[in-house]
Order: structure tokens, then sequence, then C-alpha cells
């Protein structure tokens, strides 16, 4: 792909941002909210964070030691909200603020006071989840997936957290509207859908998922609400509702959410394989027919969630064989990427090594997942730590690795500066091992029957439960590697140029390093 | 964004506009519909 690029002048163009905290408060500028976004996940990603560690540090031997049950419960319900709703979403939004504009030539995002309030409904929606652990009763207690009949018994947290979800699911929608309407009218010309680059086509089918699933949980969230407080009862038995009702309509939203959380990681993988193998992605058109084919089927898998509700064996066998056909569509995905790399120039830049574990790792994490998609398998179990380990595998070494790729693929871009490539490399290596020291003993755990969401277990799980903690709290202290890594970048970092990878193809790298304030005012065309 | 000379009825801006009503318009019919599906359900 070739661009026309105006005069660096022209990059430059009028206007700097107004100084102080009301520049953040006020700004419609698309990097400014992309930063934001980061930060604020960054945040969240310590904070569930720190819940993590201490439902492993409960977990280290048996018994009861620092935790009540019920406090351990709502642990491991915010553990999960946060880093879904407020940690990772909001990572991939933020690289989304930051790249599309700059990745189609566009000069911002399409609504840019929808974009501020978008970001600005995070902070009191997060506020509302780590608030709710104080008040009476304390916080939501029926995990993440909120189901009925806990979440309509439950005292005031389970309030504030319905009142969360339906913020968080409010900036989601208006964040994907903003990116679609970007996408869809705001390219430059000569940008065909086909010539964007993989991350924009990822994130444009992932909108199309979050405005089709987000609406369904916040309609469940609502009658939750009104079972609770308006004499409703569309969860409650007592009533003439339905509980199993609820996983219906919250696994409707909470699959195609599983690939919410990983579709962008895709994009991001499928550029930095490209970048660092220096040749141009294997089967460009057969990984966006697959990522289309992945979002679509995961709409028909729903009910793979709830095998042992009590479902007809015909319901069984369709909802098997859907959830076993995606692994068409992403094995067509590992293998595009593996054939990028084949007789590629590679090398392993911290971008690269974090893409080649999430190959490794959320392959890993399908396979796991191939597994429990069996039913007479998934009857053995289900709600076990082997579910544990395989959605961590998915989620973290999925979705996280492929944010931190990217955070270290696109650092220069955003700061002008480079990071300190041993001190990535050594944040990789550790993350690697401590991800798998805490998770892959949970396969263990789970096949031997130790169920998931217990404060206490059985004496003949300690071993694996202890190697599990110590992997874990590696893990968290790795983090502040990133942390420390991050932050000497942009404040001390040597000056990086404008394509610091040789490899890298797009839009991005005809801006200068940092990007300007503003860039495309004028747009690029391109051939 | 609206561009001199071309009819308002099909400026980039209106599109723009009318991409952005468009999607929230569905996000509203789902929501709502969940809920009504939720109550035909249990009826």
């Amino acid at each position: 792909m070739e661009a026309t690029v105006p005069g660096h002048a022209d990059t430059h163009a009028h206007g700097h941002p107004p100084s102080g905290l009301m520049r953040w408060v006020t700004t419609t500028n698309h990097k400014d909210i992309g930063t934001l976004y980061l930060w604020f996940s960054f945040a969240m990603f310590l904070v569930g964070g720190m819940m993590a560690l201490t439902i492993r540090s409960e977990l280290f031997q048996p018994g009861l030691q620092i935790l009540e049950p019920e406090r351990f419960n709502q642990m491991t319900t915010l553990h999960g909200l946060i880093m879904v709703f407020g940690a990772i979403m909001p990572a991939f939004v933020g690289f989304a603020n930051w790249m599309i504009p700059m990745q189609i030539g566009a000069s911002d995002m399409a609504f840019g006071r929808m974009n501020n309030w978008s970001f600005w409904l995070l902070p009191p929606a997060a506020t509302l989840l780590v608030v709710s652990l104080f008040v009476p009763g304390g916080a939501a207690a029926a995990g993440w997936t909120l189901y009925a009949p806990l979440s309509v018994q439950q005292g005031m947290g389970m309030d504030m957290t319905i009142f969360a979800v339906h913020i968080l699911g409010m900036s989601s929608i208006m964040g994907s509207i903003n990116i679609i309407t970007t996408i869809l009218n705001l390219r430059a010309p000569g940008m065909t859908l086909m010539k964007m680059p993989l991350f924009v086509w990822t994130w444009l089918i992932t909108a199309f998922l979050i405005i089709a699933v987000m609406p369904v949980l916040a309609g469940a969230v609502t009658m939750i609400l009104t079972d609770r407080h308006f004499g409703t009862s569309f969860f409650n038995a007592a009533g003439g509702g339905d509980p199993v009702l609820f996983q219906h309509v919250f696994w409707f939203f909470g699959h195609p959410e599983v690939y919410i959380v990983v579709i962008p990681g895709f994009g991001v993988v499928s550029q930095v394989v490209s970048a660092f193998s220096r040749k141009p992605l294997f089967g460009y058109a057969s990984m966006v027919y697959a990522t289309a084919s992945i979002a679509i089927l995961s709409f028909f898998v729903w009910a793979h969630h709830m095998y042992t509700v009590g479902m007809p064996v015909g319901g069984q066998l369709f909802f098997m064989y859907a959830t076993m056909l995606i692994a068409i569509p992403t094995g067509v995905k590992v293998f595009n990427w593996i054939a990028t790399m084949w007789r590629g120039s590679l090398s392993f830049e911290t971008p690269m090594l974090f893409s080649l574990g999430f190959i490794f790792l959320f392959t890993m994490g399908g396979f796991s997942g191939l597994v429990l998609a069996m039913a007479p398998v998934d009857v053995q179990m289900q709600d076990t730590y082997y579910v544990v380990a395989h959605f961590h595998y998915t989620m973290v070494a999925g979705a996280l690795f492929s944010a931190f790729s990217a955070t270290y693929y696109w650092l220069p871009k955003w700061t002008g500066h480079m990071y300190n490539e041993t001190l990535g490399k050594v944040h990789f290596w550790l993350s690697l091992v401590f991800f798998n020291l805490t998770f892959f003993v949970q396969h263990f755990l789970g096949l031997a029957g130790m169920p998931r969401r217990i404060p206490d277990y059985a004496l003949q799980f300690s071993e694996f439960n202890q190697i599990s903690t110590i992997g874990a709290f590696g893990f968290g202290l790795s983090q502040l590697l990133f942390l420390y890594n991050v932050i000497t970048c942009i404040r001390s970092g040597p000056k990086a140029p404008a394509k610091p990878w040789d490899g890298a193809e797009g839009l991005e790298w005809e801006l200068p390093s940092p990007a300007p304030y503003h860039s495309w005012e004028t747009q690029p065309t391109v051939k | 964004m609206d561009i001199p000379g071309q009819s308002p009825n099909n400026s980039p801006a209106r599109r723009t506009r009318l991409t952005g009503l468009l999607l929230a318009s569905v996000a509203l019919a789902l929501f709502i519909g969940s809920i009504l599906g939720g109550w035909v359900s249990v009826k």
C-alpha cells in the first residue's frame, strides 16, 4: 500500500491542547481519549489484579485464612467484572481510539464529544463496583455472570453492580457506534475496505458484535432490577418466572463477549507478526472472512455454557457441533500467522514475543475449549478449575498478551521514545513463565474435581494450589516491570524514528513520532 | 464537514450522523426487544 502524504507542516496544523486537568476532562481528541482509556484500563488491571491475589492468597492452603466465604465470593465476582469491563475492553477501545483514525487516514473519530462521554462514564461505573464492597451486605457475590436467583436476592451491592453494568454497557455501545461510523465514513480516498489494516477490520467486526449483544446484557440486568424492586417475576420461580431464562439471555451476550474481548487482539497479532516477519500477512482476505465467521458463529453457541441445566439431547448436540465449528475459522487464523512467519526474516523484539506467546497459549486455550465443548465431558468439568484454566488461557494469554504486544508495538509512535528492549523481553519471559505456573496446574485441579468459586478445598488439592498462588504473585509483580518500562519510555527513552520497525506497514508509520496532536487534517491518498 | 456546493441531503456529515443514528436505534431496539422477549417467554 502506498500513500501520498501531505507535507509535514500540514500534520502539525493549528492548535495545541489546553493545559491542565481540563484538557483531559473536556478533550475530544482521539489521542487524548485513547490515552485516558489506556491509563484507566491499567489502573483497573491493578485493582482486579489485587483482587486476584487476594483470592489466590486465600487458596494458598486449605481452610479459611483471610476471607470470610461471602467476601471471597464478592472478590471473584468483582475480579471478573472489573477485568472484563474495566480492564480488557477499555484497553482495546484505547488502542482503537489511538490507532483507527491514524490507520485509515481520518483526522479524528466521527463523534468527538460522544467519544469523551464514552470514556468519562467509566470512572463512575468503576467507582460503583469498588465502593459496593463497603456497603451493607457487601458487593455482588453471584459471580460475574450474575446468575438468578442469587442476583435477585442479594443486597444493595447488587443494585450498584446493575447500575455499573448499565453504565459500562452504554459506554461500550457509544464507543462502538463511534468506531463503526468512523470506519465506514471517514476513510481516506483509496482506503477501500479490503485495504484496511487487520486491526481496523477486527475492530469493525467487534463493534458490530458489541452493538448486537450489549443491549441484551442491559436488558437482562434490567429484568433483574425489576424482579428485585418492581414486583416482576422474570427469573423468580416462586412468581412463575424461570431462572434458566436468565442463563439463556446472559450467555447470548456472554459468548459473543468472549470474542469481543479477543478479536481486536487477533488484529494486533496479525499486524505484529507481519511486521516482524518482514512479509505481508499471509491470506489477508481469509483472515477477514475467518474473523467474520467467528463473530457470526458466536451467536449460535451460547448454551454450551449451560449443558447441565437439563437441556434435550438434540439441543446439546446442536450447541456441541456449532461450538466445534468455530475451531475451523480459528484454525485458519493460526495457520495464516504461521504461514506469514514461514521463510520470513524474523526478529524477536518484545511485541513479536508477546504475539508469539499469544499464538501458542491462545491455541492451548482453544483446545481446552474444544474439550469443554463436548457435552458429555463438560458435564464432568462444569464449574471446576479446568474451566478457570481454560478461560484464563484465552483472556490473559489471549487478550492481555495481545494488549501488551500492541502497547510495545505502538508505544514509540505514541510517545516519540523507544522503550527499554531488554526490560520488555524480561517482562515477556517472566509473564510467560508465571502465567503458566499459575494456570496450567489449574487444569489438573479441575480434572481432579476441585470446584471453582470456593474459598476452601480438600487437602489433596494443596500442592497445585500453592504452585498456582506463587505463580500469581510472580505474574502480578512482573507487571510492575511493564509499568516502569512505560513510564521511563515516556520520560526519558531514546528518541524514536517515524518508523521504528522496518517491516511495519500502514499509514500510522507515515506520521512523525510522536504522532502530532492533530493528524491527517489533510487526508492522504492511498494507492 | 459540509462541502460547499454539495447537496446537504448527501453530505458526508449527514451520512455520518445517519450512520450513528441508525446504529443507536438498533441498540435501543435490541434492548427493548430482549426485555419484551423475556416478558413473552414467562407470561
